[in-house]
């Protein structure tokens, strides 16, 4: 499979197929990415959005010196941190949207299945992390980048990186286990909802 | 490795994060440790089920809009790109004519007495263009003649400052020689460096057709260094036009022997002792590793006997980018191979550091 970095080299030159090729492997973990660090669907798709039009504008001055994945999410994390300032700054009110996670989608039919109780109780133990365990989390769970990568897009040593990590995976297991959900009950439900 | 740093290291055994030996080693203490063997069960056994939440599909509708801005901003792109070719093609042209009609004029308007200077001014290579028997006259008499002529007609041509009564007979000549304004924004052109147009903002890129040319204007010993930087760029293209690159060595060889001074390489001299400093094991390398910084894993610069750094080299986990110097600090070759395969990658930009802004200890791009 020709590399990410290959692939924005290819869109420099012109190509556009590259970087549809780069959306298509990129666009959904991205916006998966943002929606649960926002909680908010709408806003995700504008972040996510926004972030590849920003790698559409910056493609001509790229340079492959990091990893395309890596810079991808530090453009995505920055749009989000960005967004919520400017949010902040206009809010009067307390936002109601916050929250309101994926899982207020319309059911799918994969819901139906034994797994469609366990996904809100996930959604929801992930929703209450810290936002800086949040994102460490799905980093590397949903992004795939590695603890050197979430560092250079989080802007913190590895060692806090870590740090983040063991606290998220603590706080997840203490509020599934208070849940009732327990690793054997999640590979049921996992393999059920395959 | 003790107790507390096997423990540190589950969570990255937790993430398949180890080499498979520093894994081994941290499974085999688990096996023996129960505090630890419990601690990875529970990382494992979080990670496991929090990985029954899918990826969320992003909704199909900004697709479009993306896919259309892409190609906006590539036909953008290849239309500046076809500018440029075509300014490129067109410098080509307009570079071998300029340095022609240079030279023509040049030795048009030499007299008998200046044969010397017309010889250093063709160099070695003696470039035919002109044949020195044509400006030379019979007799004496009538040479002073076409010389003030070229003298009176060059003002206006050259937009120069004016022929002064007490100029000397070489300043008159220089102001009869072909206005250098005009040859001076072809004269980087003619480099045929596969690097130009790579824009990075950097220095070496883009300077390299002046300093290219100053190398070759630094070969003439004859005109006084005042009016060394008028010939310059005449001599240049017609260094150009006409190649003879040993030739054009053996002058600058000549011209730096006579005044002492030490020319600036060519290229292909400044590769060449590299390679040779290098198959002689007289290259000091210091190398520095970065191993939590996939970005910028390690860096190399190996250093010439003189201390000098001639070579930097750094590896990213896509690409490792060397870099070789000259002597004089100006950078002399450079290329990007994949890291994993180790072919040299063409595609790859990058921008080239200055010489004298390389530090091996310097914040890795992780740091930054």
């Amino acid at each position: 499979m020709e590399s990410d970095e290959r692939l924005m080299l290819r869109f420099q030159k012109g190509e556009v197929r590259a970087f549809e090729e780069l959306v298509r492997r990129h666009r959904n973990p991205v916006f998966s990415f943002l929606l649960r660090l926002t909680g908010d669907r709408g806003r995700a798709e504008d972040l996510c959005q926004e972030t590849f039009l920003r790698v559409v504008r910056a493609a001509e001055g790229w340079e492959p010196r990091a990893l395309f994945r890596t810079w991808l999410y530090a453009v995505a994390r920055n749009q989000a941190q960005d967004e919520a300032r400017r949010r902040a700054f206009r809010r009067t009110e307390p936002d109601a949207d916050a929250g309101a996670a994926g899982a207020s989608e319309a059911p799918g039919p994969e819901e139906a299945a034994a797994g469609a109780l366990l996904r809100p109780k996930l959604e929801a133990a992930l929703a209450a992390l810290p936002e800086e365990q949040r994102e460490v989390f799905l980093l590397r769970e949903h992004a795939g980048l590695r603890f050197p990568e979430i560092a250079e897009v989080t802007g913190v040593p590895e060692n806090t990186v870590k740090s983040r990590m063991r606290y998220a995976l603590e706080a997840l297991r203490e509020r599934l286990e208070a849940m009732g959900v327990t690793p054997e009950a999640g590979g049921a439900a996992r393999s059920a909802s395959r | 490795m003790t107790h507390d740093e096997l423990r540190e290291r589950l969570l990255e055994l937790a993430f398949g994060e180890l080499t498979p030996r520093e894994a081994r080693e941290v499974e085999e203490h688990a096996g023996s440790c129960e505090a630890c063997r419990a601690e990875l069960a529970r990382l494992r056994g979080t990670r496991q089920v929090m990985a029954a939440l899918p990826v969320e599909p992003a909704p199909e509708r900004g697709e479009g809009i993306l896919l259309a801005a892409a190609r906006e901003a590539a036909e953008k792109r290849k239309e500046r790109s076809r500018v440029s070719r075509w300014l490129w093609r067109g410098a080509l042209v307009a570079v071998p004519v300029a340095a022609v009609i240079a030279v023509s004029l040049r030795i048009a308007g030499l007299s008998p007495r200046e044969q010397a200077d017309r010889d250093a001014l063709l160099g070695e290579s003696r470039i035919s263009l002109a044949p020195p028997e044509v400006a030379e006259p019979p007799a004496a008499a009538p040479e002073p003649a076409p010389a003030k002529k070229k003298s009176e007609a060059a003002p206006p041509a050259s937009a120069g400052p004016p022929a002064r009564e007490e100029r000397s007979r070489s300043e008159q000549r220089f102001a009869t020689a072909p206005p250098p304004a005009p040859a001076e924004p072809a004269h980087p052109s003619p480099i045929p460096s596969p690097l130009r147009g790579e824009g990075q903002g950097e220095g070496p890129a883009q300077r390299e057709g002046a300093e290219r040319a100053d190398r070759f204007a630094a070969a003439p010993a004859a005109p006084p260094p005042s009016s060394a930087a008028d010939v310059a760029p005449s001599r240049a293209l017609a260094k150009k036009a006409a190649p003879a690159p040993s030739a054009a060595r053996r002058a600058d060889g000549e011209a730096g022997a006579a005044a002492g001074a030490v020319a600036a390489p060519q290229e292909p001299d400044a590769l060449a002792r590299y390679e040779a400093l290098r198959r002689e094991g007289r290259l000091r390398v210091e190398t520095r590793e970065f191993p939590g910084c996939p970005s910028e894993s390690w860096r190399r610069i190996e250093r010439d006997p003189e201390g000098r750094i001639v070579s930097y080299a750094w590896r990213s986990e896509w690409y490792r980018i060397e870099v070789v110097y000259g002597p004089d600090g100006r950078w002399v070759d450079k290329h990007a191979f994949d890291a994993r395969t180790g072919a040299p990658d063409p595609l790859v930009k990058f921008a080239v550091p200055r010489r004298e802004a390389l530090d091996l200890d310097a914040p890795t791009v992780c740091d930054r």
